[in-house]
């Protein structure tokens, strides 16, 4: 009976005191928000305090969500903001490698490619490689990422949780995937 | 994209190789994004929030429809016919507060008009407040007392007629307007009484503000100029000395 009520309904039950209303929308949307985080971050401590602190401003903020746009919206919003807040005083532990010298590129990634041989560790090197590169793009092209290829949102949707014209999604994204794929091309001719 | 865009894009892609291995390129970095993503992210648990009870039950189900059903419970329980029913009885409540307005108004206007009727004898209230006001040099009082006894009755009725009409009576518009529908309902022998004793409350002015004071029905009476020059007649100074040869 629970899955009959909307995010709307869940909300305006929740703004009576109703903490077990919120509750509801929360198991809904941690988890996405949770991949957004960990997108965004690319640490899991930090990614599920920004989870936590994104729904606690949720919660504090339910009065305020006019309902002009959708819940789940609303919520990304607000995550979005919160790991740029996260990000902001951290200082981005997350230093792109590429975008860094050369030598320092050739001390992560030629090395451990030369210590593991075996194909496992390969895959899992590659895969190390996405996400730093992933972690290396600006953030405004970083976000359309990770809400595009994690969380499976539409143009639309992400355009409604950043508030940009669509044609702005679009465009970044594309940049976005130009980028990850000229510095993928660029490490795997180091590694090879 | 819609199907007529993606079928164009599509026919594009087959003639324009740039394109084509730029978006093969696209497919290469999607593919090891989503990749990632499986294997990083899948394995992560979901946090658990401790700030809230992220259980829900049927509860809020429950509370939701409590809050949108409690109006129409109290309808039905107050209105268990038709809502048409519950409408001409909505309908009706004004129309009954607004009669029951207009009764006790008439009610109270009537109380008011008969304490009048009953004081009929003593109601010249205008004309004693008048009196009241003007008299309290007592002019041409004496000069009733020789001529007549009602009048000299009278004032004391008047005074006594004030004083109930005072206490029964509270200041207000209405007031003046039952004092003028009492008024005409007097009967002319108190209409006669009442501007006797105006002629003798009052003071002497010109004619014409005598005959605006005193009503049409007591033009008949003497004015106090007249009275004045019959008195004068009597009272003479030089009588007094006639007998003296002061000159």
């Amino acid at each position: 009976m629970v899955n009959q009520l909307t995010d709307e309904q869940l909300v305006e039950i929740a703004v009576g005191n109703n903490p077990e209303a919120f509750g509801e929308i929360v198991k809904r949307w941690e988890r996405k928000i949770f991949a957004l985080c960990f997108g965004m971050l690319n640490r899991e401590d930090e990614a599920k305090d920004a989870v936590q602190e994104t729904f606690i401003a949720a919660f504090r903020n339910l009065k305020n969500f006019r309902g002009d746009a959708k819940v789940s919206s609303w919520l990304h919003r607000i995550a979005v903001n919160q790991c740029l807040t996260t990000k902001r005083r951290t200082k981005s532990r997350a230093e792109s490698f590429i975008d860094d010298d050369e030598s320092s590129n050739e001390q992560i990634f030629v090395a451990p490619a030369k210590i593991s041989p075996s194909r496992t560790t390969e895959q899992n090197e590659r895969l190390k490689f996405v996400q730093k590169a992933v972690q290396s793009l600006p953030i405004d092209l970083r976000q359309i990422v990770v809400m595009k290829e994690f969380e499976d949102m539409t143009f639309q949707e992400i355009a409604d949780v950043l508030e940009i014209p669509l044609s702005t999604v679009k465009s970044r994204l594309y940049t976005a995937l130009k980028q990850l794929r000229m510095k993928l091309e660029k490490t795997h001719l180091e590694i090879v | 994209m819609e199907k007529p865009e993606a079928n164009e894009f599509e026919t594009h892609l087959q003639t324009c190789a740039f394109c084509f291995e730029e978006l093969s390129g696209f497919d290469v970095v999607l593919s090891s994004i989503s990749e990632w993503r499986k294997v990083e992210f899948s394995n992560l648990e979901t946090p658990v929030l401790d700030f809230l009870p992220v259980q829900t039950n049927t509860n809020i189900i429950n509370s939701q429809a409590e809050e949108t059903n409690w109006w129409i419970a109290i309808k039905d329980r107050f209105f268990p016919a038709s809502p048409i029913f519950a409408a001409s009885v909505l309908a009706a409540l004004p129309i009954c507060f607004g009669l029951a307005f207009i009764v006790f108004d008439y009610s109270k206007n009537v109380e008011v008009a008969e304490i009048s009727i009953q004081n009929d004898s003593n109601v010249i209230l205008p004309i004693v407040e008048t009196k009241n006001s003007l008299g309290n040099n007592n002019f041409g009082a004496n000069q009733i007392e020789k001529s007549s006894e009602s009048f000299v009755e009278q004032p004391q009725v008047i005074d006594k007629a004030t004083a109930d009409l005072r206490d029964n009576l509270t200041p207000g518009n209405f007031v003046s307007k039952i004092k003028n529908d009492s008024i005409r309902a007097t009967n002319r022998k108190s209409t006669r009484i009442a501007e006797k004793t105006a002629l003798i409350s009052r003071k002497p002015g010109t004619p014409k503000q005598d005959r605006k004071t005193l009503s049409p029905k007591s033009r008949n009476a003497p004015f106090l100029a007249d009275i004045e020059e019959v008195e004068d007649d009597t009272l003479r100074l030089a009588d007094l000395f006639d007998g003296t040869d002061a000159k």
